[in-house]
C-alpha cells in the first residue's frame, strides 16, 4: 500500500498497477497463502500472458514464514516460479522497491524473451 | 411480545456470576454437573441433553436476559478428561451488565448437540465453525456445513489427534496436490533464461 502511495511512489519507476491479471506482466505475492486459495492464485498466475514475472513479497509468501500448521503453503514457490523474493516481516516500503528494482534489472539482463523493441 | 415487554419493565439490575449459577442449578438440579469459579468467572458445566432449554432459560428470564451470546467454541480435552469435548458458551447481558459461561460435556461416541440457532440467531457460523473444527454436529442447525475449511476437506483440524502440520504428500487436500503437480509438469515450460 505505502510503496503504491505517494510517499515511496511505485510509478516513478515504470510499475503500474492493473486491474486485471491479463494485462499484467507481474504478480506480487503479497502475504500467506493458504492451501484452500492455492487454485485460485495459480489461475491468476495462469490469466498472466507471457512474460510473467513472480515477486513472494514477505516471509508468508516466501517460506511460509511462523506458519507450519495444516492450512499453509510452505512459500509460494511450491506452485508459482518465483523471480524475486522480498524478506521481512512486513517488508519495509524500500525493501519492496528495491525487490521491484532488481526484478527489472533482471528483465533488462534477459536476452531474446521480449522483442527487441520494447 | 410478552417476554418482551415484561424485560423492558425490569430495572437493569447486575447479579453476581455465582448467583446465576445457583439459579441454573436451581431450575436444572438434573443438568448441572459442576460449577466451577475462577477469577469472578464462573463456568457451569452442563450435561448437553437439555442444553437447549437452559440457553432459552437464560436468555429469556428477565432478571438473566443473556441477550448477547458472546463466543461459542469448543475444548478437546483428549487424554485429559472424560467426556472428551466440551462445548463453549460465552453468555453476556447487555442490559444488567452480567456473564456467565456455560459447558456442556460432549461424549466422543456421540459429537450431536441441541441447536441453540432458534434462541441465538447469530449463533448461526460460530456453530458452523466449531462443527469445521471439532466436528461436534448441532442438531437443527438451518444449514451445517463447514465454514473455513474446503468443503470436500477430510478430518477436523483443532482435534487432538490431528496432526498439528496436516496430513502430507498423498494425503494432502487433493486439489492443492493437483494444483502443485501441474506447476511441476509447466515448469519445463518456463524461461530458461
Amino acid at each position: 500500500m505505502a510503496v503504491g502511495a505517494s510517499h515511496y511512489d511505485f510509478d516513478r519507476f515504470g510499475i503500474i498497477f492493473r486491474g486485471s491479471p491479463r494485462q499484467a506482466d507481474c504478480v506480487i505475492v503479497a502475504g500467506t497463502v493458504t492451501k484452500k486459495m492455492v487454485p485460485v492464485v495459480r489461475r491468476v498466475f495462469d490469466q498472466i500472458p507471457e512474460p510473467r514475472y513472480v515477486v513472494a513479497m514477505g516471509s508468508c509468501a516466501c517460506t511460509g514464514g511462523v506458519f507450519k500448521t495444516y492450512s499453509t503453503v510452505q512459500g509460494c514457490e511450491t506452485f508459482l516460479p518465483v523471480d524475486v523474493y522480498v524478506p521481512g516481516c512486513p517488508p519495509r516500503p524500500e525493501t519492496l522497491l528495491e525487490g521491484m528494482m532488481m526484478l527489472q534489472e533482471k528483465i533488462r539482463n534477459e536476452q531474446a524473451r521480449w522483442s527487441p523493441w520494447r | 411480545m410478552a417476554v418482551v415487554l415484561s424485560r423492558a419493565a425490569t430495572p437493569s439490575q447486575r447479579i453476581e456470576p455465582a448467583q446465576i449459577a445457583e439459579r441454573i442449578k436451581e431450575k436444572f438440579p438434573e443438568e448441572v454437573v459442576e460449577i466451577v469459579s475462577f477469577r469472578d468467572q464462573v463456568s457451569v458445566i452442563v450435561r448437553k441433553s437439555r442444553i437447549l432449554g437452559i440457553c432459552r432459560y437464560l436468555h429469556d428470564d428477565p432478571e438473566i436476559s443473556c441477550d448477547h451470546l458472546q463466543d461459542l467454541t469448543a475444548v478437546d480435552y483428549k487424554g485429559k478428561k472424560e467426556p472428551r469435548f466440551e462445548v463453549v458458551y460465552n453468555l453476556y447481558s447487555i442490559r444488567h451488565r452480567h456473564a456467565i459461561r456455560i459447558r456442556a460435556q460432549v461424549p466422543e461416541n456421540d459429537t450431536s448437540i441441541s441447536s441453540t440457532v432458534p434462541v441465538w440467531a447469530g449463533v448461526d457460523w460460530h456453530e458452523r465453525e466449531c462443527f469445521d473444527m471439532f466436528g461436534i454436529t448441532f442438531a437443527g442447525h438451518p444449514d451445517l456445513r463447514r465454514i473455513l475449511m474446503p468443503e470436500d476437506w477430510e478430518g477436523h483440524p483443532l482435534r487432538k489427534d490431528y496432526p498439528l502440520k496436516g496430513y502430507e504428500g498423498e494425503q494432502d487436500w487433493k486439489e492443492f496436490t493437483d494444483v502443485v503437480k501441474r506447476s511441476r509438469e509447466l515448469k519445463d515450460f518456463d524461461w530458461q533464461g
